[in-house]
């Protein structure tokens, strides 16, 4: 089985196949993710395979569907819950804030919510306004929860399964349009989650940090300072939001001394003000230029016909490097 | 006793009380050029106050902590002059040798005057082997002036060689009659009618700024400032309208306007209104010298 090319769907159906088989606990919860087979097909097959029991068509009613699955998880099954759109989390947001972030707090550690909520999240792919948001640090910002958001197969499939391994509650992000573009050859077992570190490392100028499909137009723009200008930059894909990975940020910034922040998010409060907080306390000194940020807008996602203009571009990207970079 | 009223002030043996001088900034300028007498403890206890902090970021404040250079005192060649890591290199090369031959003297100093007040630190120093002139009046004016002109306008220099005989030969054949005048025919008068050609000419080089407006004035009167070497410095005495004067006028007018100069007993009208200046070298010898140009205020 090594060395196969698969997509980013590809390797979260096979995550899942995976869990489902290994563990009798594990079940999935979802709109349309049964018989349908998902909206993006990413449970196909799995209803055949495993059941209405274990595979589960739920109505539409997303706090119905995260406390239940909080509840299955007090009582020791080990729920996978799809919400269709991150955006329509919010009549559960809820259950997963007041409930499942707190339960091992408010019981003095005796009862966990291992709970894992897979979201697909995003604009680009012409949805519609709640369809298209990034609202990470909404989740980022709750203690109790833990927040991943992987920008290529590989990487999705190791932190799916390490984030059912993890006793508390894991929000899994997939950026939308990553689902069926990218691939990447990998092993089949991969169960790295914190502090999974990759990088892309030249001899540098300036630092990004991006997080899902933003990892894409960092990497283009990236290319063509190179090609334009020579100017070397790293790369740092994120990959845990929440927790964010502190000694790689620092490390970087302290090879640097400047740095760009990518994200699709708002820009006010977005978790990018975050990480330049982070360096702030820790990298302070190493400091060549002020850290810019290249965001989305304090505005929401605009319909699809003007989404493009909402999202960041490699254009915009680019032009961040070159302000923080002839700061 | 109302709420916010002084109760007393602790003062420590060798703290030095600070005077409130009562001399805003303007006056005290004023008072440099010369009327007023001001105390100079004054002015060093003013400069503490005048403080800036120096512009860098971060990593290069530490970096100038690493080299153990004091950033306040580095000038920045960035954006918005800001110090960059290339300033801190060549502040650290152009102050090693100094630092090296001083370093003795300055450990001394700084043990045995570090308590002291800077003007105590001027005093004894004065004794040792330097002389303090204060910088004031004309000279601080002129030494201001230079640096704002140096700083803010961009200059170019051309240099050229001029073939002079024929000129030479001219000059003899007017002797006799200027000779007859009383005058002293030297070269500078012609230069100045050349230049006042010159400039009808090419009009963008009789010209002034308006930065409030953002227009060039090119002018149609030639005033043509001298400069001047006087025991205070560098004065510039000007002929007004110097396209409408003979060579003999000129030459005439410049002997009066350089004594008047040496006995400091020019007019304000005198020394401004210069549209154009001429430096001359000759009499000192070398051929060229860098010159700063003139920042007008108001366009004149």
């Amino acid at each position: 089985m090594m060395g196969k090319n698969l997509t980013m769907l590809q390797a979260i159906t096979e995550a899942l196949d995976q869990m489902l088989g290994n563990d009798d606990r594990v079940m999935i919860l979802g709109e349309d993710i049964g018989v349908n087979g998902g909206v993006f097909r990413s449970t196909e097959g799995l209803y055949e395979k495993y059941g209405n029991d274990r595979v589960v068509d739920t109505p539409l009613a997303e706090s119905g569907i995260i406390g239940s699955a909080i509840g299955l998880a007090l009582n020791g099954m080990l729920p996978i819950v799809e919400i269709q759109f991150l955006a329509f989390i919010y009549p559960g947001f809820e259950q997963l804030v007041s409930h499942a972030a707190r339960m091992r707090y408010r019981t003095r550690g005796q009862f966990g919510v291992p709970l894992v909520i897979r979201t697909p999240y995003g604009a680009g792919i012409r949805g519609p306004e709640l369809h298209s948001e990034s609202v990470e640090t909404f989740f980022a910002h709750t203690p109790g929860l833990k927040v991943v958001a992987p920008s290529n197969p590989y990487d999705a499939k190791g932190l799916l399964i390490s984030a059912l391994e993890d006793p508390d509650p894991v929000i899994f992000w997939n950026r939308l349009n990553c689902i069926g573009l990218l691939r990447k050859k990998f092993p089949t077992k991969c169960t790295e989650y914190q502090s999974v570190k990759q990088k892309w490392s030249r001899r540098k100028r300036s630092d990004h940090f991006c997080m899902g499909a933003m990892l894409r137009e960092a990497l283009n723009a990236t290319k063509k300072i190179e090609a334009e200008k020579g100017w070397k930059c790293e790369v740092v894909d994120l990959r845990t939001l929440y927790p964010l990975d502190r000694d790689t940020i620092v490390q970087s910034i302290k090879k640097t001394g400047r740095a760009l922040i990518v994200h699709e998010a708002h820009k006010t409060a977005g978790l990018g003000a975050e990480i330049i907080s982070i360096i702030n306390d820790e990298a302070l000194i190493y400091l060549k230029a002020p850290i810019k940020r290249v965001t989305g807008f304090d505005v929401p996602v605009p319909p699809f016909t003007i989404e493009d203009h909402y999202l960041p571009t490699v254009d915009r990207v680019k032009q961040g490097i070159v302000e923080t970079i002839s700061f | 006793m109302e709420v916010g009223t002084t109760i007393f002030t602790i003062q420590e043996e060798n703290d030095v009380s600070v005077p409130d001088t009562g001399i805003s900034e303007e006056e005290n300028q004023v008072g440099q050029s010369g009327d007023v007498k001001v105390n100079p403890e004054h002015i060093t206890t003013k400069q503490h106050h005048q403080a800036v902090r120096a512009l860098a970021t971060p990593f290069v404040r530490q970096m100038a902590r690493e080299m153990k250079i004091d950033i306040e005192k580095v000038k920045g060649s960035g954006p918005a002059g800001r110090i960059t890591e290339s300033d801190l290199k060549q502040f650290k090369e152009n102050n090693s040798f100094t630092r090296e031959n001083a370093k003795q003297h300055d450990d001394k100093t700084v043990q045995e005057m570090a308590p002291m007040k800077d003007a105590v630190l001027a005093k004894g120093l004065e004794n040792e082997r330097e002389e303090r002139i204060p910088l004031k009046g004309i000279r601080k004016k002129i030494a201001e002036h230079m640096v704002k002109s140096v700083s803010t306008i961009p200059h170019v220099t051309h240099v050229d060689e001029l073939e002079m005989d024929r000129l030479k030969e001219f000059k003899n054949q007017l002797k006799v009659y200027s000779d007859d005048k009383d005058i002293k025919l030297t070269f500078l008068p012609f230069f100045i009618k050349a230049i006042v050609i010159a400039l009808k000419e090419f009009k963008t080089l009789n010209a002034s700024l308006d930065e409030r407006t953002n227009e060039i004035i090119l002018k149609n009167y030639y005033h043509i400032g001298i400069a001047t070497n006087t025991t205070e410095g560098l004065i510039v005495p000007v002929i007004k309208h110097a396209d409408q004067k003979t060579i003999f006028q000129l030459a005439d007018e410049i002997r009066q306007l350089a004594a008047k100069a040496r006995e400091g007993k020019l007019s304000i009208d005198q020394i401004t209104g210069s549209t154009f200046t001429i430096s001359n070298v000759g009499p000192i010898g070398g051929c060229t010298r860098p010159r700063s140009l003139t920042i007008r205020k108001r366009p004149y």
